[in-house]
């Protein structure tokens, strides 16, 4: 019943085909301004308009700091100025994530599935959203992977031409590299990082691990492929355009890398998402069941997150994550010792390279 | 609510195909609980099913009568005994119509109490959609008259079964599978007689039943057998009921769908599978769903491209 992304123009995030009443169209935003608010209602109102069935308009303002008041107070004013029929099919509710999800304000529809199908979309936003965010984090992931690459480095003003970060953020990330020791070269030069020792990438695979968002996915039936088999399948996908960006890391992906590692059997199959696009793991295996309690094994975990391999690499390894990736994934499942190998091999690897 | 006896699927199989005329034994087919019991669990002694018919379908159609009358003759003059209570335990007449014989159904010799008995059915003759699913033909035995029914979508069944050890075959578990989706597109109110249990719960949880422990032998062994369904169906399909294959094939789905959009049948169909032929694995609704979402992806959606 949920359509994700829908429309004949693409115009909301989510429609719901209602068998009871009209269907609901809404328009997700995580937002503080009002100014994105009036947005986010205009773009509402006109896919409402212009729908071909009878429905309603739900605007979410996921995560806002903006106040309840001050949102109903945008939503009276919106209605003042537009057709009052039209006016009269929007809601605009403040939607707070976390472990607990709520919504403060209206609704035009209220059951449990419907409530269920908004609540996943907030979410998939969200990590959708914090994919394309540029952070220092990321900017400083994109030079490091690009280092070990053995790429030729870039300047400040092509890592933000290629990164898309503001200059305060790229230069914040160059900050915090320095402060790692780990880069040299003049300011206005190629950013040159020769000090990747393996315990800086270390250091810098655990930040990047806590930046992104994973997901979690158990087998409830235990029957779960093997996560190479879960990877070949990934790749016949890949082949038949069924999956987006997406690249196998971890275990599988560090061994893609460095076949000679000293590592364990993968005991899951870990994934780096980054175009936020989750629709893929119905098709990679409908049984996996999506799940945020720690305590059970997951068989697949996807980690959502922004891209940091360097676009010269995309066409002869698109399949394969980036190496922090992987890195980071090794120290997010407890493999110190393979983390501290692969570090090492990474290591030696960029200083051989020319 | 009557618990079956829990039985070696080896064991019965050994003591059907035993006593079978052996020229017969080429036109049995054992389909059912039976079937999938000794598919998935015949090296394993300590797997057990929980069931009181064995079905044996005589293929092909045209031989059916002549084969099932050898073998009920056979069968009786080996002190095998007709199924007790009032609509089993006497032969029918020459002057009765088909619909009031009673099927040949018998318990095996040598025990007052047998657990199980032996059902014998007929494989369908050729599709006819308009016709009705279920058809009724009269077998004449040296006792007396008997009728033995086929469903239409038991041709599957006779579509490249499966060799035993026992010189008889027994039908493929997606052959079984989708003749059971077939024969039922909606969750319909018909009960199992003397029960509560709706005979869709209990066939279609079967169909999950059989791709749980198809799923479980794949990841055991490596193989990728519930992969390799939908093209079988396919083929099947296509070979048994010709330009009838892209409908039936589009449909095939539609039962399962309803069964998993249910919670309260699911619920049901569970129990009864785990009551059968998941009995004393335990398994959770948790993972029956998952199963479901499995299947459907994996086998129904392939199935419906291919004939799309």
């Amino acid at each position: 019943m949920v359509g994700s992304n829908f429309t004949h123009d693409g115009l909301v995030s989510l429609h719901w085909s209602n068998p009871a009443g009209p269907d609901v169209l809404a328009e997700i935003r995580r937002t503080s301004t009002a100014r994105d608010v009036r947005e986010a209602l205009v773009a509402l109102a006109y896919a409402v308009s212009t729908y071909p069935h009878p429905a309603t308009g739900l605007c979410i303002i996921a995560d806002s700091r903006l106040s309840g008041a001050r949102l109903r107070a945008e939503l009276d004013r919106f209605r003042a100025i537009v057709r009052p029929d039209l006016g009269a099919k929007l809601y605009l509710a403040a939607a707070k994530t976390g472990e607990v999800m709520y919504l403060d304000g209206e609704s035009p529809e209220n059951s449990q599935a419907f409530m269920k199908a908004l609540f996943d979309a907030v979410r998939e936003e969200g990590a959708a959203s914090g994919a394309k965010r540029v952070t220092r984090q990321q900017v400083k992931a994109a030079l490091v992977e690009r280092s070990l690459w053995g790429l030729p480095p870039l300047t400040l003003a092509d890592l933000r031409r290629q990164t898309g970060a503001s200059y305060q953020t790229a230069d914040a990330a160059l900050i915090e590299l320095k402060k790692l020791d780990v880069v040299s070269g003049e300011r206005d030069g190629p950013i040159l990082l020769d000090g990747l020792r393996p315990l800086a990438l270390r250091k810098l695979a655990d930040e990047h691990a806590g930046a992104r968002k994973s997901v979690r996915f158990v087998d409830p039936t235990g029957n779960a492929r093997m996560p190479s088999a879960m990877a070949d399948r990934l790749l016949s996908l890949r082949s038949k355009r069924g999956a987006g960006k997406v690249a196998i890391s971890g275990v599988l992906g560090a061994l893609r890398y460095f076949p000679d590692l000293n590592i364990t059997a993968a005991p899951r199959l870990d994934l780096s998402v980054y175009d936020g696009d989750q629709r893929f793991v119905a098709k990679l295996d409908a049984g996996l069941l999506r799940t945020d309690d720690q305590n059970r094994k997951p068989a697949l975990v996807l980690h959502m997150q922004r891209d940091c391999r360097p676009p010269e690499i995309l066409e002869k390894e698109a399949e394969l994550a980036a190496r922090l990736d992987c890195l980071a994934d090794l120290e997010d499942l407890g493999l110190q010792a393979e983390a501290e190998e692969f570090a090492y091999e990474l290591y030696e690897a960029s200083r051989k390279a020319p | 609510m009557k618990l079956e006896a829990s039985l070696s699927p080896s064991d019965v199989l050994t003591q059907v195909a035993g006593a079978l005329p052996p020229d017969a034994r080429g036109n049995v087919i054992i389909i059912g609980s039976l079937a999938a019991g000794y598919h998935f669990f015949a090296g394993d002694g300590a797997r057990a099913i929980r069931t009181k018919d064995v079905d044996c379908l005589f293929s092909p159609h045209s031989k059916a009568i002549a084969a099932a009358a050898a073998v009920t003759d056979q069968l009786i003059r080996a002190d095998w005994k007709l199924r007790e209570g009032l609509d089993w335990s006497q032969p029918g007449k020459k002057e009765d119509d088909e619909k009031d014989l009673p099927m040949v159904r018998l318990r095996p010799p040598g025990e007052t109490t047998a657990p199980w008995f032996l059902e014998l059915l007929s494989a369908p003759p050729a599709f006819e959609p308009s016709g009705p699913g279920k058809k009724l033909r009269r077998v004449e035995t040296s006792i007396g008259h008997f009728a033995i029914c086929s469903f239409d979508f038991l041709a599957l069944a006779e579509w490249e079964p499966l060799d035993t050890a026992h010189g008889v075959r027994i039908a493929r578990p997606e052959m079984m599978a989708l003749a059971n989706l077939l024969h039922h597109p909606t969750i319909a109110d018909t009960l199992i007689a003397d029960t509560d249990r709706k005979r869709s719960n209990k066939d279609l949880g079967r169909v999950l039943a059989l791709a749980y422990l198809t799923n479980q032998r794949d990841r055991r062994d490596g193989t990728d057998e519930l992969e390799a369904w939908a093209g079988r169906m396919w083929i099947a399909l296509q070979a048994k009921f010709g330009d009838h294959a892209p409908q039936l094939a589009a449909r095939a789905g539609a039962g399962m769908r309803a069964l998993l959009a249910s919670r309260a049948d699911l619920d049901q169909a569970l129990r009864i599978a785990n009551l059968g032929l998941l009995a004393s694995m335990d398994v959770s609704l948790e993972a029956f769903l998952a199963t479901g979402a499995r299947f459907m992806a994996e086998v129904i959606d392939e199935l419906e491209q291919m004939a799309h």
